[in-house]
């Protein structure tokens, strides 16, 4: 049997996107992490970019394949870790969307990573407390992990604010 | 920056902050490692007492090491690894968890158990 | 949508593996078992695991050969000697108890008959002699003169080799007051002869240790003789800890462990020789010595003496460790104890008392 595939220009973007966002999160993934949880993240980058660039749908895509195909590739697929992951990733998507729809101005790269990296922290946290580990002491982590995903947030975003800056030129 | 992202930056920072004033109470270090299996205890352990204990769980067995108070996953058969790369952990309240294989351990605080009880 | 789809075919093909790790050996080896008429528990340290099971089941073994040996009722070697001691002439002695009544006779000579491992018939009077049921209400005042008139006394017991006479009708040999001692003695005296240098044997709350449990040495509660508590926080019902040093014993003796109540009064097992009734001045008393069998009549003897006989008491035993909680609470500890032993209640009351 012939599978038939009909790819339009819309799905080859995702495919690059998500690749590009894949890549990152598996450089990442490599990297030493003194608590699970402490990542930079730098794959959002990309989120925002396209979210910036195509909208919330595509961004959506290029997110959840990022994180799935991530976690096939790493072997940690439905394990705990994907898990998280993917509560992260649609934490963070979950507050960009009415963030998307705000009229005027709106936010732009900084404050839609920002927002992301919290609510993607967050996410992970609710996840863990309500699963994992039912535990109070759980939270006491909160944080540490809250401030640097601020910290991450704010320079992932100034990132994004240049690169879809360099893209528009 | 746009207007709303500057108030975005400052929700996120000041969250941040507060997120430590409301979450980091001051507990004392934990002398005492519960081990549970399936949410049942497996068995208590001083953390005063260097120990490597073998604990089966749905998957296997995990290895929990306890080390001048403090206590860790050392092995799991789990695939993530999650637990044993959250490394040691220490204070009263502490809990590192392995779901798939349903083993997770806490550290409680007090007095630690004994070799013996004279009686 | 093609893209759900590829995406689905992805989700069907995917396989988890688990890796396996190799386990390391644990360092300590831990055994609780019913032995010796109580919960005996065997930790070993940097032992390995077949060395360790069998050294376990070796102690078991000879834990409940020793317990039926020396059973002053029980048809065993003691059970029938105390057969013999009722009747008239000389008979042979078993040689597996001979060296323990040895023993006891010193013992009890140096306690001044506090510790009297003669008065088999007075522990049978009370009922204590039955491992887990005791009497109802104390027995008859007359039947009591009468045996403390006789004054059994192991000295009364003559022995020539295996050759054994006996003076006085009325002893009948009761050793529980250091055969859970000579049995831990024994117990650790074996582990070491197979080369284990780090473990401890704990008989229901007496215990003697040996090395050390790995890079720290073996750390003991004591229990307080008023607090009553589960087995979850014993923490809170503990008076004192303890480091146990290579090569002691730590025995004690408490008003809590048998006893029966009647009318509203309570009724333990340690009976004072000179009245036959329960000693009443004393909760518990610890010591530490480096022989077991010594330790644990010497915490009979001195939970007899009371707070104002036992400094004297322990002297002549050549018992320096010694901590008596009084029946006020008061802790009367002497000098060498009140340093190694650390007060889990600052509100006690201690009493630093030097020996004569």
């Amino acid at each position: 049997m012939k599978l038939h595939l009909h790819p339009t220009v819309e799905d080859h973007r995702i495919a690059w996107l998500a690749a590009a966002a894949v890549s990152i999160h598996i450089l990442e993934a490599l990297l030493p992490s003194p608590l699970p949880g402490l990542k930079p993240g730098f794959a959002n980058v990309i989120t925002i970019c396209v979210l910036c660039l195509y909208g919330w749908s595509t961004a959506a895509w290029v997110s959840l394949l990022r994180v799935l195909v991530g976690s096939l590739l790493l072997g940690t697929f439905l394990s705990p870790t994907f898990m998280l992951s993917l509560a992260g990733a649609l934490a963070s998507l979950l507050i960009l969307w009415p963030m998307t729809r705000l009229p005027g101005r709106g936010f732009g790269p900084v404050g839609y990573s920002l927002a992301a990296a919290m609510a993607h922290i967050s996410g992970q946290f609710l996840l863990a407390w309500g699963w994992f580990v039912p535990h109070a002491g759980i939270w006491r982590l909160f944080p540490v992990l809250l401030s640097f995903a601020v910290l991450v947030g704010l320079v992932n975003g100034i990132i994004t604010q240049k690169v879809v800056k360099h893209l528009h030129d | 920056m746009t207007l709303a992202d500057k108030a975005v930056v400052f929700i996120a920072v000041l969250a941040a902050g507060l997120s430590f004033y409301f979450a980091w109470q001051p507990s004392a270090p934990g002398t005492l490692l519960e081990i549970y299996q399936d949410n049942t205890l497996y068995e208590r352990h001083s953390l005063n007492e260097p120990a490597t204990l073998n604990v089966p769980g749905k998957l296997g067995d995990s290895v929990i090491e306890i080390d001048q108070g403090r206590a860790r996953f050392q092995s799991s058969p789990c695939t993530s690894k999650f637990c044993v790369h959250a490394g040691w952990m220490q204070q009263a309240g502490d809990v590192i968890a392995c779901l798939p294989n349903g083993v997770h351990i806490q550290i409680h605080g007090g007095q630690g158990r004994f070799d013996a009880i004279a009686f | 949508m093609n893209r759900l789809k590829i995406l689905f075919s992805t989700f069907i093909f995917v396989f988890l593996l688990s890796a396996c790790q190799q386990e390391p050996e644990p360092e300590e080896h831990k055994s609780t078992m019913m032995v010796f008429g109580t919960l005996v528990t065997i930790t070993l340290w940097d032992v390995e695991e077949d060395k360790a099971n069998e050294a376990i089941s070796a102690v078991a073994d000879d834990l409940s050969f020793m317990h039926e040996a020396w059973h002053p009722w029980r048809p065993g070697p003691m059970g029938r000697m105390n057969q013999l001691l009722g009747m008239a002439g000389e008979f042979t002695g078993n040689i597996s108890v001979i060296p323990l009544i040895e023993k006891s006779r010193t013992l009890s000579e140096q306690s001044q008959g506090l510790f009297n491992p003669a008065l088999g018939k007075l522990v049978k009077l009370w009922g204590f002699h039955q491992e887990d049921m005791f009497a109802s209400f104390p027995p008859p005042q007359e039947e009591i003169d009468k045996l403390l008139a006789a004054n059994p006394q192991i000295s009364d017991i003559r022995i020539d080799d295996v050759r054994i006479s006996n003076d006085n009708p009325a002893v009948r040999l009761d050793l529980g007051a250091i055969a859970k001692g000579e049995a831990v003695e024994r117990s650790i005296d074996y582990l070491r002869s197979i080369g284990i240098d780090h473990a401890m044997v704990n008989a229901g709350g007496d215990l003697k240790a040996i090395g050390r449990h790995g890079d720290r040495p073996w750390h003991i509660g004591v229990r307080h003789p008023r607090k009553q508590c589960q087995e979850e926080n014993q923490a809170e019902c503990l008076i004192a800890r303890l480091d146990v040093r290579d090569n002691e014993a730590v025995f004690t003796s408490g008003d809590y462990e048998r006893y029966f109540e009647d009318n509203d009064k309570r009724y333990h097992h340690i009976l004072d020789p000179r009245t036959g009734y329960p000693a009443d001045q004393t909760t518990s008393v610890t010591v530490i010595h480096h022989d077991g069998a010594t330790a644990d009549a010497a915490a009979t003897a001195l939970f007899i003496a009371g707070p104002e006989q036992w400094p004297q008491i322990a002297r002549n035993m050549g018992i320096e460790h010694v901590m008596l909680i009084d029946k006020q609470g008061r802790a009367h500890l002497t000098p060498s104890m009140a340093e190694r032993i650390e007060l889990q209640d600052d509100d006690i009351e201690t009493v630093i008392q030097e020996l004569p």
